[in-house]
């Protein structure tokens, strides 16, 4: 598809979304007291309005570039969104080491390394490297799950 | 500010977290800027949730340490390997690869480095002494000013931004936009958080940074061949220092192209690789021989690298003084600032003069670090070039996961980030910018609450508002930023035949 095409398929979504902002921005209850200058739908009418004029613009706007857009290789990028809602899924169920190691061999793959070696190690490493930098350095509570625990790793969280 | 205070601040500067914080960070930022696909951006983007734990020096010293050392990383693989690691050292590989062709690689690396610090420290030093004029200046503005500061902040960005300025101004309305949703604070209404408490303190800044460049770079990155690695055997070489003869020769050339990068760093948008090109183009025209340039000359390489490094300290001079971003990394460090409860403009010159001194010094010191390390480990950090994509996207996505969770230990936040790595991706491919969208968001609460509040105190006169003389002089710059392409046009098409 070209450029200029989907730019109008964008500006056609961007007045969409100007629409919307606008009608909900009607549902947010005004100030108890003073002008409409202290409405806090106030702003976000202007931006509702910015936004529809600005898309409105650009979906009519004639000619534009006729550069085609490639999409050919965005398969493996929607792929990995959907791994990563995976992991987030997961992380929560399985804890941190059981699905941090498995996610990243599945992304490894997915991005087209076939050493396996290489694979085992960096997911190895990349989910220890995680665990001391954000668990042991910044405090950070990273989930535990009923893998991490079945595989004994429990003892790592305390 | 005093002399004194500036000496107080190297006391802080040697507390050992502050200096591991920034000599971390310079090293971080020449390894991120020698490795294909990251650059000093998305290391700060990745590095600001960290910062949390930091105290508020320790934190922004770390920051400037990246887009310093970042500044300079690129240089060294566009030297070497005739790459350029970011887009900020483009230039430098005009002469920079030449002359390494021509076996003169060490010394192209020592021009490069040398001239990179001179440049970084002159910057600092028109930081040091400038922005606590501007500062002063900014005491006279009223919330109508800082209302059309923001508005004239992101209008330059948006129309100098790649694409067109339709296509900025949409990305800064989104990003505005993107702040209005949460709690208002003055009434503590909740805006479009459909019923989720979790929103109630908006979307946050780290996640959606975080989604917009981390996730949608790497969904960049799958598009390629992600099992390349560059040949970097063979390749590293020792950093030589300029002769004195050499360095006296091209003194004019450090000098021009350091004060040239800090100017056009302190304009709003213009940024590093503007800079990097209009020095390179005047070295060129002020040359007795222009023709040598893109053959490996010394200027070409010490115009560039001068200007591109002197960008760092030019662009915090707006954003220290006024509150307004330049660019991207620089609306990222006003975020840093925000979440330490520090509100960058005047006030933070009266009240945190401390903290401002030990940032000043810190980047001085970020570039005596940066000569190290460009002279004397440099020659390790270029087998970094080396590093197959296979390898850097599951750690980057990975620390980006573990970055965006860390900020509320909430799945939520990391929920957001993929979310917006989908639209950062679906606007780069349709060639929307993406720092208007940042700087949107960072500049959006001030906007809307300067705004409002200049609003109640002129009893809603929107004439009594704006007839102001400083309002006035913004909103003039405003209409010739959005009227410039226009007329461009129009001047230019009688040559072209009425073609763009």
């Amino acid at each position: 598809m070209t450029l200029a095409r989907l730019e109008r398929v964008a500006g056609a979504c961007g007045a969409a979304l100007g629409l919307g902002v606008y009608l909900v921005a009607r549902s947010i209850p005004g100030p108890p007291s003073g002008g409409w200058m202290e409405d806090p739908a106030f702003w976000p009418r202007i931006l509702a309005g910015a936004i529809l004029v600005f898309s409105a613009l650009l979906a009519l706007r004639p000619g534009g570039p006729e550069r085609t857009v490639l999409f050919a290789g965005a398969g493996r990028g929607l792929l990995l969104l959907a791994l990563c809602a995976a992991y987030v899924w997961a992380l929560g169920w399985a804890g941190y080491f059981a699905a941090s190691t498995l996610w990243v061999v599945v992304v490894m793959l997915v991005a087209g390394e076939r050493r396996w070696p290489v694979v085992v190690a960096t997911s190895l490493l990349l989910t220890a490297a995680g665990y001391l930098l954000f668990w042991k350095v910044m405090v950070i509570a990273l989930p535990i799950g009923i893998v991490d625990e079945q595989l004994g790793l429990a003892s790592l969280y305390r | 500010m005093m002399g004194w205070e500036l000496v107080a601040a190297l006391a802080r500067l040697a507390d050992p977290v502050n200096l591991l914080a920034l000599g971390l960070s310079v090293l971080g930022g020449v390894l991120v800027g020698v490795i294909p696909g990251l650059g000093p951006f998305l290391a700060i983007v990745v590095l600001l949730p960290f910062t949390f734990h930091l105290a508020p020096d320790a934190s922004l010293l770390a920051l400037v340490g990246i887009f310093i050392g970042g500044s300079y990383g690129g240089a060294v693989t566009a030297i070497l390997l005739g790459i350029p690691g970011t887009p900020l050292a483009a230039a430098t590989m005009l002469d920079g690869r030449p002359m390494a062709e021509r076996g003169e690689a060490g010394r192209a690396l020592g021009l490069a480095v040398t001239a990179s610090v001179f440049g970084g420290i002159v910057s600092v030093a028109l930081l040091t002494s400038f922005s606590p004029l501007l500062a002063r200046l900014a005491l006279n503005f009223g919330p109508a000013e800082y209302t059309l500061l923001g508005i004239l902040g992101l209008t330059t960005v948006a129309s100098v931004a790649p694409g067109s300025t339709l296509k900025g101004l949409l990305a800064a309305a989104f990003g505005l936009l993107l702040a209005t949703v949460g709690s208002d604070s003055p009434t503590a209404t909740p805006r479009f958080t459909f019923g989720l408490v979790a929103l109630n303190a908006g979307p946050g800044l780290i996640p959606v940074l975080l989604g917009l460049f981390s996730i949608a770079q790497v969904m960049v990155m799958l598009e390629g061949d992600t099992t390349r690695s560059t040949a970097v055997s063979g390749v590293a070489r020792w950093p030589q220092w300029p002769a004195a003869g050499e360095v006296r020769g091209l003194a004019p050339t450090y000098v021009k192209s350091s004060v040239i990068g800090t100017l056009i760093g302190a304009l709003p948008g213009a940024g590093g690789v503007i800079a990097a090109f209009v020095s390179y183009a005047e070295a060129r025209r002020a040359s007795r021989h222009p023709e040598r340039f893109g053959t490996g000359t010394p200027e070409g390489i010490v115009a560039s690298e001068a200007a591109n490094s002197a960008v760092t300290g030019g662009a915090l001079i707006p954003t220290l003084t006024l509150g307004i971003p330049g660019d991207a990394i620089t609306a990222v460090i006003m975020g840093a600032l925000f979440i330490h409860g520090l509100t960058p403009g005047p006030n933070l010159y009266r009240d945190h003069t401390d903290l401002l001194a030990t940032v000043f010094v810190g980047m001085l010191l970020a570039n005596l670090f940066m000569l190290l390390i460009g002279m004397y480990v440099v020659r390790a950090v270029v087998y970094a070039a080396g590093v197959r994509a296979t390898l850097v996207i599951p750690g980057v996505l990975l620390i980006s996961v573990l970055a965006a969770y860390a900020v509320q230990t909430s799945m939520l936040d990391v929920g957001i980030m993929f979310l917006f790595g989908l639209i950062g991706y679906l606007m780069r491919k349709l060639g929307f910018p993406l720092a208007p969208v940042v700087l949107g968001m960072v500049l959006g609460e001030l906007i809307e609450l300067s705004l409002r509040r200049a609003l109640t105190v002129a009893d809603g006169d929107v004439v009594a508002l704006l007839a102001r003389p400083y309002a006035l002089g913004i909103i003039a710059l405003i209409a010739i930023l959005l009227l410039w392409p226009a007329l461009g046009r129009k001047r230019y098409a009688p040559a072209t035949g009425g073609a763009e």
